[in-house]
């Protein structure tokens, strides 16, 4: 049986704009949709209810199997992005041969002037427009007149595409913007290259949160949404915990302000590196971006504690002490075991510590901040003596860890998509043809954008048919 | 405070401007013609208030950010107002670059609208910047997005023009922008239950419109059924409305849109009687001007749309860590941006009829997703 459309062929389809239209149609479908039925609240995103609070229990079983209240990573959504993809690989393979031959072309092929002067469509994306003109001058004067009228406009130089010389026919022509169509063409491939970075990022990307508390180290990630393969699950007290990741380094508060703004420094076996993170300003290590979300002040103080050693009288002070983590000296280290509250008889807030110097068993006493001297003059015969000079709230950050490998491909595609888009709308590919014969003259504009170009190729029409009938009339 | 007093003038002057530029697209106020004279031209006071009261808008815009001390659209209320400033600017803009008589209307009214939901709906509290609004990028996206959308509404508004010249009846007209009025109102205060029933009522007059228009278009023997089918429309219309505010516990500003939305067209059809103006007249002269002008509005607004998206990115990298969280204004944007992507895929060298219908449809999706 014949196909009533012949010309219709299944590569048409794949490589045509009505198959873009309607996808662009089914994701229009997909955002309106997001907006009437409630969707899943991000992480870290502050807004959004919890949909058990908006829906049934029912109703809502019944949204999630449908995958509703997710539409943006069901598995509709992915795979209409990547038929789109493919729309746009088949567009751009089909499109190339006359891109690159409108390129390589130092000219355009003639035109049956006699044909054009009333308006008509030409191929995909192409019109025509003609006008004609009785003319007495000559050969070279109207050769002469046209390099003129494209010197005055700063046009390039009309290039002949039939001169036979005599009384035949001479044609000349100019083209301007032919790079247009390439831009499109490159819109069309940058395009494609923000969906394979949105893929790449829902695919390969990361999504966890690290809890930072001033003195401790955070050697654990909370995944969120995907995970690198490589981390080992966290492991605590011989428990595995589910959810939580070893990803291999550590992460310490080094400092802290109230701008706010941390101070991050990062231990692993390749070494330590610090970052700087604030708000809008997030620090990268190894792949990852770690964002300021939050900070706040812990239940547990953290102390101010100097030490010097033997009758120096400089001291080394320590700050952000915590309980139970060890602190290295030269050849000795120390851990605060306990603290104590501002008890009557004048000493004052104290602290326990543990001390113990290398070889030697550890000793335990305490120290007062309202006796400064108290230690120096108890334990004469140690090498360091501490001081206890006071303690402030203890501060937690939470730390939001992202890595979205497809980023870059989708930020670098966008910008290129803009500029493609922007250079494509501001010029358009123009060509001009002008025929003469003996006592005739035609004039023949295309434009894939004819109704900008209308009023330009009459302006040329008037001006030329001005020049052209001025002698003989 | 200064800043609210004078968007109230300009809101007022925007309903003002529309209904004078209104009745000149009607017909009713044109000079007469004399056998032998030139045609003398409307006066177009119409856009000549618009522009005086976009003056005032712009001044609404500067005691703002002089109040905030922060460039005014970092809030909801903010941005709409920008918005809604950005549009009816691209539409006189058109109308002075097109020289076309009522290419502003569609504008002018869109910004009437995105202006009162903003002071309706929205908290108008000066607030501080949040740390993460303290970014050049979010602010260069508020400011292009506004200007992307203002020329998408330019483009849209000129379709519709052109779409109404001499084709439409003010019933039809007027049905379809009390469906606009219902829909509005109902979205401005519609924490109802019964919001289903009255946007049920503003389909049907939007039904009813749209029979209208396409009766018009209709060739023989169609017309006839499309003719029949909008008078039983408009007469259902009718009976919802009325039976509405009985039925249900509708709230007071839905109970004024149904009103309205009774209202107009009732008014309408008397104006139709009394003036015996079947179409809406050929107002819109310069038509290729217009075209013109709506294709070059189209163009930028989708160049400066995909700008804002670009910049919004990067300030959600640096702030969220995601340069995309589908979060509703992004959403809203991206259809809007494939709205206009489809209008702009179909469009060849000549506005066709499909193109205008795609273009003013993709304009109200943007008021209806702007709004949502």
């Amino acid at each position: 049986m014949k196909s009533k459309h012949p010309g219709l062929t299944l590569w048409q389809f794949l490589a045509g704009h009505a198959l873009t239209s309607g996808l662009c149609f089914v994701l229009i479908a997909f955002c309106v949709l997001s907006r009437l039925v409630a969707q899943e609240p991000r992480p870290f995103s502050g807004t959004g209810e919890a949909l058990e609070k908006i829906y049934s229990p029912e109703l809502l079983y019944g949204l999630r199997q449908a995958g509703l209240t997710d539409l943006f990573r069901s598995g509709w959504f992915i795979f209409f992005l990547i038929v789109l993809v493919l729309n746009l690989l088949f567009i751009l393979v089909d499109r190339w041969p006359a891109v690159w031959g409108t390129l390589r072309q130092k000219a355009p092929a003639a035109v049956q002037a006699a044909q054009l002067v009333a308006p008509k469509r030409g191929g995909r994306n192409e019109n025509y427009l003609g006008a004609e003109a009785s003319t007495a001058i000559g050969r070279e004067a109207f050769r002469e007149l046209v390099q003129k009228w494209a010197a005055r406009h700063r046009l390039r130089k009309p290039r002949p595409i039939r001169d036979e010389g005599g009384l035949t026919e001479l044609q000349l022509a100019i083209e301007e913007h032919k790079v247009a169509p390439l831009l499109g063409w490159i819109a069309h491939l940058a395009a494609i290259g923000i969906l394979l970075g949105v893929l790449a990022g829902a695919l390969f990307g990361f999504e966890g949160r690290m809890i930072v508390e001033e003195g401790m180290p955070a050697r654990h990630l909370e995944v969120l949404r995907g995970a690198d393969p490589r981390w080992p699950a966290w492991v605590q007290d011989g428990m595995v915990m589910p959810g939580f990741r070893n990803p291999g380094f550590e992460v310490q508060l080094a400092h802290f302000d109230s701008k706010p703004r941390l101070e991050l420094r990062f231990l692993s076996k390749h070494g330590v590196s610090t970052g700087d993170v604030g708000v809008n300003e997030p620090a990268r290590y190894r792949g990852l971006s770690f964002l300021y979300r939050s900070h706040q002040p812990t239940n547990q103080p953290s102390f101010l504690i100097s030490v010097m050693e033997g009758d120096a009288p400089e001291s080394v002070r320590f700050s952000g002490v915590v309980p139970g983590r060890e602190y290295e000296l030269e050849g000795a280290s120390f851990k605060i075991i306990s603290a104590g509250m501002d008890e009557e008889g004048g000493f004052g807030p104290s602290v326990q510590v543990e001390y113990r110097e290398d070889g030697s068993d550890p000793e335990r006493f305490w120290i007062f901040k309202n006796h400064p001297a108290f230690d120096k003059a108890r334990r004469k015969i140690s090498r360091f003596h501490f001081v206890y000079e006071g303690s402030q709230p203890r501060m937690s950050a939470t730390l939001q860890v992202v890595r979205d490998p497809g980023a870059p491909w989708v930020l670098g595609s966008g910008i290129v998509f803009f500029l493609a888009l922007a250079g494509w709308a501001a010029f358009a590919h123009h060509r001009y043809w002008f025929c003469w014969k003996p006592s005739k003259a035609w004039i023949v504009g295309a434009s894939e954008r004819l109704l900008l170009f209308a009023p330009r190729f009459e302006k040329i029409t008037r001006e030329l048919r001005k020049a052209l009938e001025g002698p003989s009339s | 405070m200064t800043s609210e007093v004078l968007l109230k003038v300009a809101l007022g002057g925007y309903a003002v401007s529309a209904l004078l530029s209104l009745k000149i697209a009607l017909g009713l106020g044109r000079p007469k013609i004399r056998p032998g004279r030139p045609i003398p031209p409307s006066p177009r006071w119409g856009l000549w208030l618009a522009t005086l009261f976009l003056v005032v808008h712009t001044l609404a815009i500067a005691f703002r950010w002089k109040a905030a001390a922060h460039l005014p659209w970092s809030t909801p209320y903010e941005h709409l107002i920008l918005v809604s400033w950005a549009i009816a600017g691209a539409g006189i803009l058109g109308e002075y670059r097109s020289n076309a008589w009522g290419a502003s209307l569609g504008s002018i009214i869109a910004g009437f609208f995105v202006g009162l939901f903003a002071w309706l709906v929205q908290d108008h509290s000066v607030l501080p910047v949040s740390p993460e609004q303290a970014s050049a990028w979010y602010w260069v996206r508020g400011i292009i997005e506004a200007i992307a959308l203002g020329a998408l509404a330019s483009s849209g508004s000129t379709s519709l023009a052109r779409l109404l010249q001499g084709r439409t009846s003010i019933e039809s007209l007027l049905a379809a922008f009390s469906a606009l009025v219902a829909t509005a109102l109902i979205v401005a205060r519609g924490e109802t239950e019964k919001q289903a029933w009255v946007l049920a009522v503003a389909g049907i007059w939007g039904l009813n419109a749209l029979f209208g228009y396409v009766t018009r278009s209709a060739s023989e023997p169609a017309r006839r059924w499309f003719a029949r089918i909008t008078q039983a429309l408009f007469v259902v219309a009718w009976l919802a409305t009325i039976a509405l505010p009985v039925l249900s516990s509708v709230p007071r500003a839905s109970r004024l849109a149904v009103v309205l939305a009774a209202a107009l067209p009732l008014g309408a059809w008397v104006i139709g009687l009394v003036f015996r103006t079947d179409y809406v007249e050929t107002a819109v002269s310069g038509s290729v001007e217009l075209e013109r002008w709506g294709y070059k509005s189209l163009l930028s607004g989708i160049t400066c749309l995909a700008l804002a998206m670009i910049a919004g990115a990067i300030w959600g990298c640096l702030s969220s860590g995601a340069y995309w969280s589908w979060s509703g204004r992004e959403v809203s944007i991206l259809s809007i941006a494939l709205a206009y992507g489809i209008v702009l895929l179909g469009e060849r060298s000549a506005r066709t009829e499909g193109v205008l219908i795609a273009t003013a449809a993709a304009a109200i999706f943007a008021l209806g997703m702007g709004a949502g």
